[in-house]
């Protein structure tokens, strides 16, 4: 009898300690780069969609970009077709574009009916509705022994997001699921990084957090240490230095970019931990990597100012 | 942490008095004990364990805004220490205006100078429920260790800062002062810092 009244005051206490964090983001926006790499078991992907349910469902506005890099390989596994690559940069002919534009589409319908089970309303689109995400080409460029920029067929980057069939989602409580697929100025389609896409969709939407979710821990030092925070400034030179590990480049330079352009915080996750995102939103500690901006205190600066000031 | 890099430089520039912390297991120093801060070639740093008695330590304190715990913590000072209730409130509230004194994960360091105070005093508050506190990382804040130091702080004065922040990065020292059940265990932890 004791026992229960304790373990249920003991709950009763972790849901009250859920709603200081709940009212901090309360209507804030977050998008979330889906791994499916990361998120490989059925139970990690139902607890995502749970998770992001409920961050909905508490008042936040979560929106979903999958990666599908690893669906995308399996795919081309799958029916034999031998991709293409150069520099660890994968070609996307036309051939394969179309495949690549199945893959997505499959893994899409999945991440929707993950939200959608946990009573979520999850929407799946690309950028190809509304041409919201206008890509252009990208080339990769020459290396010594090449000449001219390198083509990598139709593998593209962001141009511009035009967010206004998000918004018209989001204003009824709709959480959008991203395919990263851009439409070009003729019309063509690009297959553009995840990382990239939540990347320029977070700054676009001036979200509160940029989430990457992984298959590391985070970013590690040359130790194999994970470093929980930094900012801009601290990152650059270690970047530059070749001083720190995990994460992809496109996920580092991803998060760079949008916390230089207005995103609150990046946050490089642990996919493989169960419940990552709930930990990181409604917890204190949060898990794998934060990065911020250069604005906001700093303790020890603002301290020192604190105390040259004339008594 | 963010702030890791930072407190290396202040490290370097100050090793820890490592003696002084093990020869001092005890929790707090005499009341009467004033600072020695200008006789030493080497500054001798104050430890959060020679700072704070169990009395300092004010456990699952039920308010929910920033002014409401320094108001409390005011209230402590002024019955403990003398210390005019709103100086401390006024004092505190002017530093948090320069920039919020949370480091993220929860934890803030508040701390503000004080006229005629002979010498620093510390306490520690953890509250019932974390409550808004503009950090870094945008997450409330549950635990907060007060410092206030004399008017004329020094460069020692800033350093313990630094040193306090630093014992807050480590994420086991901050699971181990969230599961303290009394003041007793939080002194305790605060003077077996750092492990060895």
């Amino acid at each position: 009898m004791l026992s229960t009244s304790i373990a249920m005051a003991r709950k009763a206490q972790v849901l009250a300690e859920a709603l200081p964090y709940i009212r901090s983001f309360h209507g804030k926006t977050f998008v979330i780069k889906f791994d499916g790499n990361a998120i490989t078991s059925a139970a990690l992907r139902s607890g995502f969609g749970r998770d992001i349910t409920l961050l909905q469902l508490v008042g936040m506005r979560p929106i979903v970009v999958q990666g599908g890099e690893f669906e995308i390989a399996d795919l081309l596994n799958r029916i034999g077709v031998k991709g293409e690559g150069r520099r660890r940069s994968s070609i996307t002919d036309g051939k394969t574009m179309n495949l690549v534009t199945m893959a997505f589409a499959e893994l899409n319908k999945e991440v929707v009916g993950l939200i959608n089970q946990h009573g979520g309303k999850a929407v799946g689109l690309s950028g190809q509705d509304s041409r919201f995400i206008r890509a252009k080409k990208s080339l990769l460029p020459s290396a010594v022994d090449e000449k001219g920029a390198v083509d990598i067929g139709l593998t593209g980057d962001v141009e511009r997001i035009d967010p206004e069939v998000l918004d018209l989602l989001r204003s009824n409580d709709f959480i959008p699921v991203v395919s990263p697929i851009g439409v070009g100025a003729k019309g063509d389609l690009y297959n553009i990084n995840a990382d990239i896409v939540a990347g320029n969709l977070a700054q676009t939407l001036k979200a509160e957090k940029l989430i990457i979710m992984t298959n590391t821990p985070g970013i590690l030092d040359t130790q194999g240490r994970l470093i929980t925070g930094l900012t801009v400034s601290e990152m650059e030179p270690l970047i530059a230095g070749g001083a720190i590990h995990g994460g992809t480049t496109p996920t580092l330079s991803a998060a760079l970019e949008a916390v230089k352009n207005g995103v609150k915080a990046a946050h490089i996750i642990d996919g493989r931990v169960r419940n990552a995102l709930l930990l990181e939103v409604l917890t204190g500690e949060g898990v794998g990597t934060a990065i911020r901006s250069n604005a906001g205190p700093h303790f020890l600066a603002d301290t020192q100012r604190y105390f040259s000031e004339a008594v | 942490m963010l702030l890791d890099v930072a407190m290396g430089l202040l490290a370097k520039r100050w090793p820890r008095a490592k003696n002084g912390i093990r020869a001092n297991r005890a929790c707090h120093v005499s009341e009467n004990e004033t600072e020695n801060n200008d006789s030493a070639e080497r500054p001798r740093m104050k430890t959060v364990a020679q700072l704070l008695s169990p009395d300092d330590v004010l456990l699952d304190l039920d308010v929910s805004t920033k002014n409401g715990v320094f108001e409390e913590v005011g209230r402590h000072f002024e019955r403990r220490h003398g210390i005019l209730r709103t100086e401390v409130v006024n004092k505190l509230t002017a530093r948090e205006e320069l920039g919020s004194t949370g480091l993220g994960q929860g934890v803030a360091i508040p701390h503000a100078r004080i006229k005629d105070l002979p010498r620093a005093l510390a306490a520690f508050v953890r509250l019932k429920l974390p409550i808004p506190f503009d950090a870094p990382d945008a997450k409330p804040v549950s635990d907060m260790l007060i410092l206030l130091v004399p008017q004329n702080a020094t460069e020692q004065h800033l350093q313990m800062l630094a040193e306090f922040a630093q014992m807050f990065s480590d994420r086991h020292f901050r699971e181990q002062i969230r599961v303290c059940v009394d003041a007793g265990a939080v002194c305790q932890l605060f003077s077996d810092w750092p492990q060895s």
